[in-house]
């Protein structure tokens, strides 16, 4: 057992905050540090990935011969780390953290010779199509057809929760093949260009006043069966195996210092009613070492999970999901108690990427609003909190 | 980074965890708790023999040397057997105290510990102290030969049984109050141990020190150094507390996973209702962010990192809420039968209850934090 870290983990460490600090734009850092959502917004994304991809560190997780890295599990962690700390955007994580691993694992030689290369260079914006209006939690109830015909397959039916469908080409889809079989049986995975006939995306807006989400509809879309990934009804392998993805690689707590460190730092600038600095208020202070002391608990969890899985995520990333989705809705009420007398105001247009213009109150809470109520999202997504408490029990507790 | 144990460490935890299963179950404990005396004395020599009363001590003095990690692993299957023989008093606080000093005494009184012939308790939080180490009032005159003793210590567990004494006191030298530390026999003239039996099924007592006479030869360390011995030792103290929660918790979660998959109402085991498998649930999940504040916080105190201290403060708050939170679910997922005597479940919830309270409560503790946490940040600080 030790916590350090070896010569190499620190020469690295060092490498990327050189680099970090090479490459960060002011405009980069301001849309990193303003965040208001899990997602970075889409032009920061993209022009960071471009950086990113150049530097051959877009996709950390790949194997080096489909353009990844060889870094350990604790280098990875370690530039996950300092790219939040340092105020990095993050990158959309459909195509590089979710169809990529997949496609690497299932997918044939031409699927990755071809789409590989494009989600790095940013060519593909993929987006995930699996939850439908009537199929949330409980996926495996989905109901968008695919009937063979000939070498094609015809799409019909509606995906909700694309986020950015609006900005993508292209989206990966569960689809029932055979709806005589069991629910979780007879599902395919599959990929479809979003211009294809029949699809239509049609953004919805949350309830901050921005479009991540999407809709999207498909009426008698045409998709060749070589876009199928895996094979015919056995998606929902893939669509299991995706999910851990998704939970798992996601460093929740870095994303939570920042959102402390942001907190931290209103607190030294704003007073409370009775006139003193937040950082000097007793029940501020309180609340404030109850959230860093759960951090610091879920930093060493995900550093456990991350040393026991080796990469390889599993049921503890419930754990994490739950955890760090519940920590961060905590830190977020926090900071709303901070931003005070300006929480109101509604200025969306400050927070996009390379705004110059005006804006009222202090810049440092700027996006507390809006990422108070994006982030209502994150015990929904991906698995709720409720449903990774389903597998947890089941899993972990065998009851 | 890594948090697995070594080969010797699984071995250790093994044999730790083989013999309480062998040689303690709850109703033995039980029966020695409802005794006429405080622990079973064949079980201490016994691990005398075993070798695990030299663990926290270095060869030197007759010991094994080992690190903060082998004894949270001690602690942990402590915590989760429930046992009420006086390892934290006598070796982590007394032992943990002596070790520390440069007493003349100290290797030929250490190797009486480990054979397991000696006891000990350590005096030194009073009725006011609550955690703070600075905060005492007793008081230490300067005599011809030594000095005098008067005050009163608060909840000294193992005191009733203990052979030697640490004692803390305040001496006022040139207007500056110096703190004091001194080695005496229990049944030293003037010291009056006032005994009781606690919640938690051990023993302890009022230490009062009625014009206490010692000789100059009685005092461990003084100033600094005194403060130092004070500050290591209950930090390592800390710790194990931590790690008994961790046992407990661990022991909590199995027995109520079991006892709900076995427990009808409605024609079904109470298990398979979605609102109990949630709060079980969250028994696992309290349990083990739990573990890996108790493990960053083991290696920063084996790193002697700068910041130990802060992750010290961090897993006591940390292990406490979630070791009453787990304890609490137990006793309300069990229903009834866990409210009563007859059942451990209750049993693990007091000693949880009082281990939040010793030596700083959990809210002490967050405070403790919230300050070092600050200077963390400050500029100019590490972070």
């Amino acid at each position: 057992m030790d916590l350090a870290l070896s010569a190499a983990d620190i020469a690295f460490r060092d490498e990327v905050r050189e680099f970090l600090k090479q490459s960060l734009t002011p405009s980069l850092k301001r849309s990193g540090d303003l965040m208001t959502s899990v997602f970075s917004n889409f032009e920061s994304a993209m022009a960071w990935q471009a950086i990113l991809a150049e530097k051959g560190w877009a996709a950390p997780d790949w194997p080096v011969e489909y353009g990844g890295t060889d870094w350990t599990v604790n280098q990875k962690i370690i530039y996950l780390k300092e790219s939040k700390r340092a105020g990095a955007p993050s990158l959309l994580p459909m195509g590089i953290q979710m169809l990529g691993p997949i496609l690497i694992r299932y997918g044939t030689e031409a699927q990755k010779h071809e789409l590989l290369p494009r989600i790095l260079s940013g060519e593909d914006v993929w987006c995930q199509g699996y939850s439908e209006p009537g199929a949330g939690s409980d996926l495996a109830s989905l109901k968008m057809r695919a009937v063979a015909d000939g070498d094609d397959y015809i799409l019909n039916g509606s995906k909700i929760w694309t986020s950015f469908a609006h900005r993508s080409n292209k989206i990966f889809c569960l689809v029932k093949t055979d709806v005589d079989s069991k629910p979780q049986a007879g599902i395919s995975f599959i990929l479809v260009d979003l211009d294809s006939a029949g699809v239509t995306v049609a953004p919805i807006v949350s309830i901050d006043g921005e479009v991540e989400q999407c809709q999207v509809f498909f009426e008698d879309v045409r998709v060749s069966k070589d876009n199928l990934v895996g094979k015919e009804n056995q998606g929902w392998e893939v669509a299991k195996c995706l999910l851990e993805f998704e939970r798992g690689g996601y460093c929740y707590y870095a994303a939570i210092e920042k959102q402390l460190a942001q907190v931290r730092r209103l607190a030294a600038e704003e007073k409370t009613a009775e006139g003193w600095f937040y950082e000097l208020d007793p029940v501020f202070s309180t609340r404030l070492a109850e959230l860093e002391i759960e951090k610091l608990a879920l930093e060493f969890t995900e550093n456990r999970v991350n040393c026991l899985a080796e990469g390889k995520p599993g049921a503890l990333t419930s754990l994490v999901k739950v955890a760090g989705t519940e920590l961060s809705q905590k830190v977020d009420a926090l900071a709303l108690e901070l931003r005070g007398t300006h929480l109101p105001l509604l200025q969306n247009e400050a927070l996009s990427y390379g705004f110059e213009g005006g804006f009222i109150g202090s810049e440092h809470g700027l996006n507390i609003m809006n990422a108070y109520l994006n982030n209502r999202a994150s015990t929904i997504y991906g698995g709720s909190a409720e449903i990774q408490r389903n597998i947890m029990a089941k899993q972990v507790l065998g009851l | 980074m890594n948090f697995e144990f070594n080969e010797e460490q699984k071995l250790l935890q093994h044999s730790v965890e083989a013999f309480l299963r062998d040689n303690y179950d709850f109703q033995r404990r039980q029966q020695q708790v409802e005794s006429d005396t405080p622990f079973d004395q064949d079980l201490w020599r016994q691990c005398a023999e075993l070798g695990w009363l030299g663990l926290p001590f270095s060869e030197e003095d007759g010991g094994l040397g080992a690190s903060a990690v082998e004894m949270m692993i001690v602690f942990e299957q402590l915590g989760r057997y429930l046992v009420i023989e006086p390892f934290f008093e006598t070796l982590v606080l007394f032992g943990g105290a002596l070790k520390r000093s440069r007493h003349p005494i100290r290797s030929e009184c250490l190797q009486q510990l480990i054979s397991g012939q000696l006891h000990g308790a350590l005096a030194h939080f009073e009725l006011h102290s609550r955690g703070e180490i600075g905060s005492i009032e007793s008081v230490s005159t300067t005599t011809d030969d030594g000095f005098c003793l008067k005050g009163c210590k608060t909840t000294v567990y193992n005191a009733p049984e203990a052979d030697f004494v640490i004692v803390s006191a305040l001496n006022l030298v040139r207007g500056e109050e110096l703190l004091q530390l001194f080695l005496l026999p229990a049944n030293k003239p003037g010291l009056e141990i006032e005994a009781y039996q606690t919640t938690d099924g051990r023993h302890a007592a009022e230490l009062h020190l009625n014009n206490v006479h010692v000789d100059a030869s009685c005092l461990l360390a003084e100033g600094s150094e005194a403060l130092a011995i004070l500050r290591e030792t209950y930090d390592d103290a800390l710790l194990l507390l931590c790690a008994e929660h961790q046992g407990a918790m661990e022991q909590l979660l199995r027995e109520t996973v079991e006892y709900a998959s076995e427990r009808k109402q409605f024609g079904q085991a109470i298990g398979s209702f979605q609102v109990l498998q949630h709060r079980m649930v969250d028994m696992y999940i309290a349990t083990e962010l739990a573990r890996s504040l108790l493990y960053a916080a083991t290696l920063k105190s084996v790193d002697q990192s700068p910041d130990a201290g802060l992750f010290i403060a961090a897993a006591k708050v940390k292990s406490d809420t979630c070791a009453k939170a787990v304890a609490e679910s137990a006793v309300q997922i069990h229903g009834g039968i866990a409210t009563t005597n007859e059942l451990s479940i209750g049993h693990y919830l007091k000693r949880i209850i009082v281990v939040s309270h010793l030596f700083g409560s959990t809210q002490y503790h967050q405070r403790r934090f919230g300050k070092l946490s600050r200077q963390l940040f400050a500029p100019g600080g590490m972070a």
